[in-house]
């Protein structure tokens, strides 16, 4: 397993509880098991290897608590993340704020090097509490893509990963790019590089949702 | 399983005999050489436990990179060269153990903090953390906690962490074989409580200075995936703990408060000296959860600032040093550590401070505050001369309510009298003053009250007064006695508390640490899907 490495991306999962991150990630990483890749499937860690822009990787995917009174403990899950996939339940307006929540402290703390993912899930559903205007208007002004998911169909979780990763990659070459021409890393070029994936994001998104 | 392959890489049984055999190939004296005055080098010097990490991880580094080219290893597959680095580490931290770990005075302090808390929160039962029912396998529980319990008999890194894979490993087993709610999958949301209850209970002891040593020694290129994943959780389950307050449990906040303060668990409000507060604010701020959510007319008190327990670390003023003395459970009056703490929720629920009957009357330790009546308070009393404060009489309200008065203020000079002492003089105050009772009724409404006209509803409120008057007792006793036997010893007598805590601890810790074990390892046998796990390999047989 340590010989020929491949690069490990880590992606933390944040969502209230009940949103139904854990689904999402399971179902997500179960979809590979008839490629005959490698895959684990803990109660609350997953581990997936793909290939994304041609090159071997694995991504891990880290469950978190969601519950109000483990809040505080975020910091300890997303540093370090490569990306955040925050999860909020479309019926559910509290788990939608609850991801606000996040992406102010994940600004905050995360710095920028951290990928923000949205995933408005149970699209399943029809009841729902968090218009898509506003949801998508929000991702947008954070810098963050924005899925419509459902873990009970499968709905947008392959784009949604496929996006997620790509950005990732293209964000630590740029930082590669960036630290071989021996340049400071600054929030300004990284901001660039978000915002232009993204458009690739929602150009895929728009063909496969709704 | 599918799950097998992420686990194995933490788990696989190295041969550390072969990295020693290997070693004793003379080709390898070069190595052999390098390595021995690596150790050399570092013990000659005064244990830093953070530059000490920073030069191992620097030194496996350079293994990792000199092994690839030496004749010794460089001809056999990658996967021995990969257990040749484990051997090292291993080696390396045998040897360095006692030089390097738990010489970090912040993380020994969090030891004790760690440890007094999660004692105070042996009264925890599933139904505070929200676990289902379905998660209530006993057996399971049992041996989650014993493998975290073995976490400090390691020496290497990479043993300690693997206590913390098979304990998460079992957790994860529970979760998986139980059958909640089926259609939701089981995560984080219900892994970390569960593994929060079991840290509680297991009570591992040095949690926190094993914590830091894995995260300094383990070799960083290791520290990956499900290791560091399910490392984190058990970082972030102690924060939990470390951090906990009124309003992290599904409980009473006044019943959370009332069961850690009676525990000796000083709480972040009760950082100030009690005379800096009036005696109201003082318990009020005992007693008030972060929230503001109890109904209480209390008189407001500004919340102190949350902080982290590690920086809220001088526990309680050094000049008023009273809280440290009391929090101990005394080792060996407790005749039985409540072995089976997952058992159903109490039909009561969580609003009432359940006293009767105590699973373990010890631990209710309101006892505590009689030094008589536990052996290591004994030890105190002897220590210090202290005085047996007022026994349980009629008396003790009228006393103790006029200790609180603006008369006892006046009495508490420069110099200490005892707490008997003080009472004796309250009582005669009282005595003395006009309208005693009219106004102490005033204060206490059920004063004069008579059992027949009770009414069910007033037991919340009876209650909590009366765990409020407790603990202006406690606090205030403790800080007279205290002063009075810093004056009597002039001497440094926060020093003496300390040293008397952290004894107490240490004991109290070792008497608790078997029970469970003993449980859990005659449960092992009968849990099939662990049979051919690495948790024997892992743990038992490395």
């Amino acid at each position: 397993m340590y010989g020929g490495q491949p690069q490990t991306i880590k992606v933390v999962l944040l969502g209230e509880g009940r949103v139904g991150k854990t689904s999402l990630a399971q179902r997500y990483v179960r979809s590979s098991f008839n490629e005959g890749q490698a895959a684990t499937v803990q109660a609350a860690f997953f581990t997936k290897a793909v290939r994304v822009q041609g090159q071997e990787i694995e991504v891990a995917l880290w469950d978190t608590a969601g519950q109000e009174k483990f809040h505080s403990l975020g910091p300890i899950y997303y540093r370090d993340a490569h990306a955040a996939l925050l999860v909020f339940d479309i019926t559910d307006t509290d788990s939608f704020k609850r991801v606000k929540r996040w992406v102010d402290e994940l600004h905050a703390m995360a710095g920028e090097r951290c990928q923000l993912v949205i995933a408005a899930n149970k699209q399943d559903l029809q009841h729902r509490s968090v218009s898509e205007e506003e949801a998508q208007e929000f991702a947008a002004s954070q810098g963050a893509a924005y899925f419509q998911t459902s873990a009970k169909t499968g709905l947008g979780l392959e784009e949604l990963f496929t996006a997620l990763l790509s950005s990732v990659l293209d964000s630590l070459k740029d930082q590669r790019l960036h630290a071989a021409q021996g340049m400071q890393t600054t929030g300004r070029r990284h901001g660039g590089l978000v915002v232009a994936s993204q458009d690739s994001i929602s150009e895929r998104k728009s063909s496969t949702c709704c | 399983m599918a799950d097998e392959t992420g686990l194995a890489e933490a788990t696989q049984p190295f041969a550390f005999q072969d990295f020693l055999e290997r070693m004793k190939d003379p080709a390898a004296a070069d190595l052999v050489k390098s390595i021995k005055s690596f150790i050399q080098s570092l013990l000659e010097r005064k244990p830093d436990p953070d530059t000490a990490g920073r030069d191992v991880q620097a030194f496996l580094e350079k293994s990792e990179a000199s092994f690839h080219l030496h004749p010794v290893w460089a001809n056999s597959p990658p996967e021995h060269q990969l257990q040749g680095l484990e051997g090292l580490e291993k080696y390396l931290m045998t040897k360095l153990h006692n030089w390097a770990f738990g010489q970090s005075a912040a993380d020994r302090e969090r030891d004790d903090i760690l440890q007094q808390r999660m004692q105070a929160l042996e009264f925890v039962r599933p139904v505070h953390l929200e676990i289902p029912d379905a998660y209530q396998d006993e057996n399971s529980l049992d041996m989650a906690m014993a493998e975290l319990k073995k976490i400090d008999h390691f020496k290497a890194p990479r043993d300690k962490l693997v206590c913390i894979l098979n304990c998460c490993r079992v957790l994860n087993n529970v979760l998986q074989t139980s059958s909640v709610g089926a259609h939701e999958a089981r995560g984080a949301d219900d892994f970390l409580p569960l593994l929060i209850f079991t840290v509680i209970h297991a009570n591992p002891p040095n949690l926190a200075s094993n914590l830091e040593y894995i995260q300094r020694f383990r070799f960083q290129s290791r520290m990956i995936s499900e290791s560091a994943y399910f490392y984190t959780q058990l970082y972030s389950a102690a924060s939990f703990i470390e951090t906990i307050n009124a309003s992290s449990l599904s409980m009473d906040p006044d019943e959370f408060v009332a069961r850690m303060v009676a525990a000796g668990v000083p709480d972040m409000e009760l950082s100030a000296p009690p005379g800096a507060q009036s005696d109201a604010a003082l318990a009020a701020s005992l007693l008030d959860d972060d929230q503001g959510t109890a109904d209480h007319s209390k008189p407001v008190v500004a919340s102190s600032p949350k902080s982290s327990m590690a920086q809220a670390q001088p526990l309680i003023d050094p000049s008023t040093g009273h809280l440290v003395a009391p929090h101990a459970a005394p080792p060996g009056a407790a005749p039985g550590t409540p072995g089976k703490v997952w058992g159903r929720p109490d039909k009561t629920g969580s609003g009432m401070l359940h006293l009767d009957p105590p699973p373990d009357p010890s631990r209710m330790s309101f006892t505590s505050l009689h030094p008589h009546s536990s052996p290591a308070a004994q030890q105190q009393q002897q220590h210090r001369d202290l005085l047996s404060p007022v026994p349980a009489s009629p008396n003790l309200m009228d006393s103790s309510t006029d200790l609180f008065g603006p008369a006892a203020e006046t009495t508490i000079g420069a110099s200490w009298p005892s707490v008997a002492e003080l009472a004796v003089e309250g009582v005669s105050l009282l005595v003395q003053q006009e309208n005693a009772v009219a106004s102490m009724q005033q204060q206490h409404a059920f004063l004069l009250a008579s059992a027949p006209s009770l009414r069910v509803q007033d037991v919340p409120e009876l209650l909590r007064l009366y765990k409020e008057l407790v603990l202006q007792y406690t606090a205030l006793s403790m800080a007279v006695t205290h002063r009075h036997a810093s004056q009597q010893l002039g001497s440094a007598p926060t020093a003496d508390a300390a040293m008397d805590s952290h004894a107490a601890q240490n004991s109290a810790a070792a008497f608790q640490s078997k029970p469970i074990a003993d449980t859990a390892q005659q449960h092992q046998h009968k849990i099939p899907q662990h049979k051919q796990s690495p948790l024997s390999k892992g743990c038992f047989g490395v």
